[in-house]
C-alpha cells in the first residue's frame, strides 16, 4: 500500500514535469533543436568527404585531342572535384585561399607522339605550402593513371606493381565517428546544463519550497525530476538519430536496442551530476561554475570531440574513469565494431560505480530552497 | 486544554550562529478556531509556524498537532495540516487542473478539481496559468492548494499582503467558509482590523516570545482599563470604509 502510494505519488509527478518541459519552448530548443543545428554542423564537416576528394582546377594549355580526353577523365575521376576555372592566374588566386588543393597543368605539347610515335609529355602539378600533402597526393594519383595508361599505350606489363585495399569492410565514414561523440556531448548537456539552469530558479521562485510543505520527498522528486528529463532526453536523442540516419547515412553495425539502452543508461548518469549541481546550488551564482567545473573535464577529456586515442598513454588510462568516457566510448563500440553488453563490461562497471555514488550524492546534498 | 487541536510547548529555535528566533513560546488553539499571531517583521512568527509544520527542526520545547509531535515526526504532520506559505509560487507551465491533481497526488488522494476551484471562485480558471493569475486570484489558488486533501488543521502565512481591498474582503470570506466547514485556522497577519475581524483569538508575538494572547475584544478592553486613550478621536468610519463604499465590494481581477 505504501509502495503503491509512492509510485502513485512519483508518477503523478513525473507526469507534471514533463508536461511543464513539452511546454517550455527553450527547453525544447535547448533539448532538440540545438542538437540538431549542431549534428548539421558536424554533419557538414564530416559527412560530405565520404572518402577524400581533392578540389582541383585543370589548365589545358596543349589543346590536343589527347589533352582534352584526358580532362574529361580526370573530371570523372570521384577523388576530383574539378573547378570550373580555365585561367592558370585565377587558379592561383583560388590556390591562395585555399579553395582548391592543387593545380594540374598540362603545358604545350602535352599528348603529341614522341619519336617512338606514342602520345607523351609531362603533367605538372602546382601545389602551395598549405596544401603540400594534398599536392602530392594529386601528383601520384596521377602518376599511378599514368603508369595503367602508359601500360596500355605500350602494350609492356611492369614486373612490379602496387594495389591499394580498404581493410574497412564496414565502410565507416568519419560522420559515424563523430556523431557518438555529438550524441555523449548531447546527452551531457541535457543532464547537466538542464537541471543546473532551472532547480535554482525554481527555488528562488519559491516553486520548490512549496512543493516541500507536502509529504513529497526529496527521493521523489529527484526520480520524477530525472524521469521527466529523460523522456525529453530519449525524444532528442530519438530525433538526432533520425536525423543522422537518413540525412548523413549513419549506420551502426551493433544491435540498435543496445544502443539505444546504452544511450539511455548515460542520460541517466549524466542527469545525476546536473542533479546533484541543481539541487544543491541556491543560485545560479553558486550554480553556473560548479556547472562548469563539471562539465568541462568531461567535454574536452571524455573523447566527444576528439578521440581518447590521440592523447598520450597515461592520460588515456587516467580520462578513463571520467564519467563520460565510458558512455562516448561503449556507444562507438556497439556502433562501429558490433560489441555486445558483456563486452562492455569495463565501461557498465566505471557507469555504474559513478550512478551509485552520484545519486547519493545528489539525494543527501538536495536543498529545497 | 481540552478540545485543543494543536499544542504548542515551550518551542525555541536557535541558529547555528547562536541567533535566537524564537526564544520559548506555548499556546494552544481549539478545534475549528481562527487563531491569528499578530507581530512585526522579524518577530519569528514564521519560524514559529514553519517549526509546527514540520518545515524546520526544533531546538527544543514541542509542537504536537492532532496529538502527533512535529518534531518527532514532521512527515506525518505533513499529512493533515494544509500550508500556504508567505511566497505562494507555482511551477510555471502547467494549468492549476493539473497542479491540483498533482498536489492531490502528493498525499496519495485524488481531488474533484472543478469542485474545488468552485470553492475558491476560480471554476472558470481550470485551464489557466498560475502565472497568468492576479494577485488575489494566486492567493486563493494557493489556498486551494493547501486543501486538496482535506487537512484538518490550515496555516495561512501572511495570505492578504500586497491584496487590494476588494481581494482582502474576499479572501476574509474565504477562510471563513472554511472554518465554517470545521477546519482550523492558524494565521499571521500584519493587519490589525484583519486580525480584529477574523481571529477568534490572537497571540502577539515580539522578539521570540509572546507578549499577549486573548481574544480581540478582550485584548483591547485590557488595554483600555490600563487607562489607554486613544491619540485622536475615534472615527465613526474609516479611509477604508470610504474607498469600499465608492468601488464597491466586487472583486476585481
Amino acid at each position: 500500500m505504501r509502495i503503491k502510494r509512492y509510485f502513485f505519488t512519483t508518477w503523478a509527478m513525473t507526469v507534471l514535469l514533463t508536461r511543464r518541459y513539452m511546454r517550455s519552448k527553450t527547453a525544447l530548443f535547448f533539448s532538440i533543436l540545438f542538437p540538431l543545428i549542431l549534428l548539421f554542423v558536424f554533419g557538414g564537416l564530416f559527412g560530405s568527404s565520404n572518402g577524400t576528394t581533392f578540389k582541383v582546377a585543370v589548365i589545358d594549355d596543349a589543346h590536343t585531342s589527347f589533352s582534352q580526353q584526358y580532362v574529361g577523365q580526370i573530371s570523372k575521376e570521384k577523388v576530383f572535384k574539378v573547378n570550373p576555372t580555365t585561367s592558370l592566374s585565377d587558379a592561383k588566386e583560388l590556390m591562395q585561399k585555399s579553395e582548391i588543393d592543387a593545380i594540374i597543368q598540362l603545358p604545350k605539347g602535352f599528348g603529341e607522339p614522341n619519336a617512338s610515335g606514342y602520345p607523351s609529355g609531362q603533367a605538372i602539378v602546382l601545389y602551395d605550402q598549405n596544401s603540400a600533402t594534398a599536392g602530392q597526393t594529386v601528383a601520384s594519383i596521377l602518376g599511378a593513371g599514368f603508369a595503367v595508361t602508359n601500360t596500355q599505350i605500350t602494350r609492356i606489363t611492369p614486373p612490379l606493381t602496387v594495389v591499394t585495399k580498404s581493410t574497412e569492410q564496414s565502410g565507416l565514414t568519419a560522420f559515424d565517428y563523430a556523431f557518438t561523440g555529438l550524441l555523449g556531448f548531447s546527452l551531457l548537456g541535457l543532464g547537466i546544463f538542464g537541471p543546473i539552469n532551472t532547480l535554482p530558479a525554481l527555488k528562488k521562485s519559491g516553486a520548490l519550497g512549496r512543493l516541500r510543505t507536502t509529504p513529497l520527498t526529496s527521493m521523489q522528486f529527484i526520480i520524477a525530476y530525472a524521469a521527466s528529463s529523460i523522456v525529453a532526453g530519449a525524444l532528442s536523442i530519438g530525433v538526432m538519430f533520425a536525423v543522422a540516419v537518413v540525412v548523413f547515412h549513419f549506420r551502426v553495425n551493433g544491435n540498435l536496442l543496445l544502443f539505444a539502452l546504452y544511450a539511455l543508461l548515460g542520460a541517466i548518469l549524466m542527469f545525476g551530476f546536473g542533479m546533484a549541481v541543481g539541487g544543491w546550488a541556491n543560485d545560479e551564482k553558486q550554480a553556473a561554475p560548479l556547472g562548469n567545473l563539471v562539465s568541462f573535464p568531461m567535454m574536452f577529456l571524455s573523447g566527444v570531440f576528439f578521440p581518447r586515442f590521440l592523447m598520450p598513454i597515461w592520460l588515456q588510462h587516467l580520462t578513463a574513469f571520467i564519467p563520460l568516457s565510458p558512455v562516448v566510448d561503449g556507444l562507438r563500440m556497439i556502433s562501429t565494431q558490433n560489441k555486445s553488453l558483456l563486452d562492455l563490461g569495463p565501461q557498465l562497471a566505471i557507469m555504474g560505480g559513478w550512478m551509485i555514488a552520484i545519486y547519493i550524492i545528489a539525494i543527501m546534498i538536495f536543498r529545497w530552497e | 486544554m481540552s478540545g485543543a487541536i494543536l499544542h504548542v510547548k515551550d518551542l525555541k529555535k536557535e541558529y547555528a550562529d547562536g541567533f535566537e528566533a524564537v526564544k520559548g513560546v506555548s499556546f494552544s488553539v481549539k478545534q475549528g478556531e481562527i487563531f491569528g499571531i499578530l507581530g512585526p517583521n522579524g518577530a519569528g512568527k514564521t519560524t514559529t509556524l514553519e517549526m509546527i509544520e514540520g518545515l524546520r527542526d526544533i531546538t527544543s520545547g514541542t509542537a504536537t498537532v492532532d496529538g502527533i509531535d512535529a518534531g518527532k515526526y514532521p512527515e506525518r504532520v505533513k499529512e493533515i495540516i494544509g500550508v500556504q506559505p508567505q511566497s505562494s509560487a507555482f511551477l510555471d507551465g502547467v494549468k492549476l487542473k493539473e497542479l491540483l491533481v498533482a498536489f492531490a497526488a502528493m498525499y496519495g488522494s485524488r481531488v474533484d478539481t472543478s469542485a474545488i476551484l468552485d470553492k475558491v471562485e476560480l471554476g472558470s480558471k481550470a485551464d489557466a496559468y498560475p502565472e497568468h493569475l492576479s494577485g488575489g486570484q494566486r492567493q486563493r489558488f494557493s489556498i486551494a492548494v493547501a486543501l486538496v486533501h482535506q487537512p484538518k488543521v490550515l496555516f495561512l502565512d501572511e495570505p492578504t499582503t500586497g491584496l487590494d481591498p476588494q481581494a482582502r474582503r474576499n479572501l476574509w470570506d474565504l477562510v471563513r467558509s472554511i472554518s465554517d466547514e470545521g477546519v482550523t485556522v492558524i494565521m499571521t497577519t500584519h493587519y490589525m482590523e484583519e486580525a480584529q475581524v477574523l481571529c477568534d483569538r490572537v497571540a502577539v508575538m515580539d522578539e521570540g516570545k509572546i507578549i499577549a494572547l486573548d481574544n480581540p475584544t478582550a485584548l483591547i478592553k485590557a488595554l483600555l482599563k490600563r487607562g489607554f486613550k486613544p491619540h485622536v478621536e475615534v472615527q465613526a468610519a474609516t479611509l477604508e470604509d470610504v474607498f469600499i463604499d465608492l468601488t464597491g465590494k466586487a472583486i476585481r481581477e
